[in-house]
């Protein structure tokens, strides 16, 4: 059969199957017959395969991604707040009281005290990550 | 049928009940879409999920230029395209050229004969194509797609779809053929 013929009985079922004037030679007949077979097979509907409350739970999930945004939103506000303010204090008592205990105490342990900063940071920036891949995982 | 001009501007004021209508109404078209381009089973939930918030996320640039159905199959098909991509373990088939001597590995149809079930049969066969054939006649034949709305969902010219369309319908006609003639014999 002629690739044109082909492509003649597959555009007569996307028009919804009028048959041509003409009468279909037998060839022609079996090949339309088994169109219309795959025809059918193809707009048979598919169920979809997916978990019963399936809108529930991708709603939960956007929930709880919005929640650890909010919380991790939060979470560098308190650092920032935390930063400014440490850092503030250090500067005052720097400029300020050039003889006092805390800033002697700060000139002796001095790279702790950003190093322990850093390390809260790092700390909360691993949880909200575990945090997430958890979530992940749960879905 | 849901009224999206109704439902749109609640979502985005954040109803979320108003979201799980638009699941609901459009989750068996994403399924379809994710459902032909993905072969593992445990993997479809997750990627239809990750449709759907990427649907939430972005619902404020959808412009009412084409029908939302439209618009949520693109983020479908560009999500698991990309899954498939990112994660491609042989379950994708590239793009053969000469797809008229495709060769299935179900190739004899033989022990689906006693299932008597022609749909069944061309799924599988369907499943084995390269990827590009599957979505077109998915979108075409399943979700009722036009031409220049499976072009704008998956990018392929319109030429190239009435193409895949074709070629892969033929592919498909002459299996059943051998598939007929066995069941008749």
């Amino acid at each position: 059969m002629k690739e044109i013929d082909e492509q003649k009985l597959q555009e007569m079922l996307e028009k919804g199957l009028h048959l041509p004037d003409v009468p279909l030679a037998a060839g022609e007949e079996q090949e339309l017959e088994r169109y219309t077979v795959l025809w059918e097979a193809l707009e048979q509907p598919v169920v979809p395969d997916l978990s019963p409350g399936f809108a529930v739970n991708v709603s939960a999930r956007i929930r709880l991604e919005k929640d650890r945004k909010a919380e991790l939103r939060f979470n560098l506000l308190i650092a920032a707040v935390c930063l400014l303010l440490g850092g503030g204090a250090v500067a005052a008592l720097i400029f300020f009281s050039t003889n006092s205990p805390v800033l002697q105490l700060l000139s002796h342990y001095g790279p702790i005290l950003p190093g322990g900063l850093a390390l809260i940071l790092l700390i909360q920036y691993l949880d909200q990550k575990l945090v997430k891949e958890k979530v992940r995982s749960y879905n | 049928m849901i009224d999206e001009k109704e439902l749109i501007p609640r979502i985005l004021h954040g109803d979320m009940k108003a979201f799980e209508v638009l699941v609901t109404q459009y989750q068996g078209l994403v399924f379809h879409v994710v459902n032909r381009i993905i072969n593992t089973q445990e993997d479809k939930e997750d990627i239809c999920q990750e449709v759907f918030i990427k649907v939430h996320q972005h619902l404020r640039r959808f412009e009412y230029k084409s029908r939302l159905s439209t618009w949520i199959a693109r983020i479908a098909y560009l999500t698991a395209i990309n899954y498939s991509k990112k994660y491609s373990s042989g379950n994708t088939v590239s793009h053969p050229e000469d797809i008229e001597n495709y060769s299935f590995t179900d190739e004899h149809p033989g022990h689906l004969l006693d299932k008597k079930d022609v749909t069944a049969y061309i799924n599988r066969l369907i499943a084995q194509m390269p990827e590009q054939y599957r979505t077109v006649l998915t979108l075409y034949h399943l979700n009722e797609f036009s031409y220049q709305e499976i072009e704008e969902i998956t990018g392929f010219p319109e030429g190239t779809v009435k193409s895949y369309l074709f070629r892969g319908r033929k592919l498909l006609k002459d299996k059943l053929g051998v598939y007929l003639k066995n069941e008749v014999s």
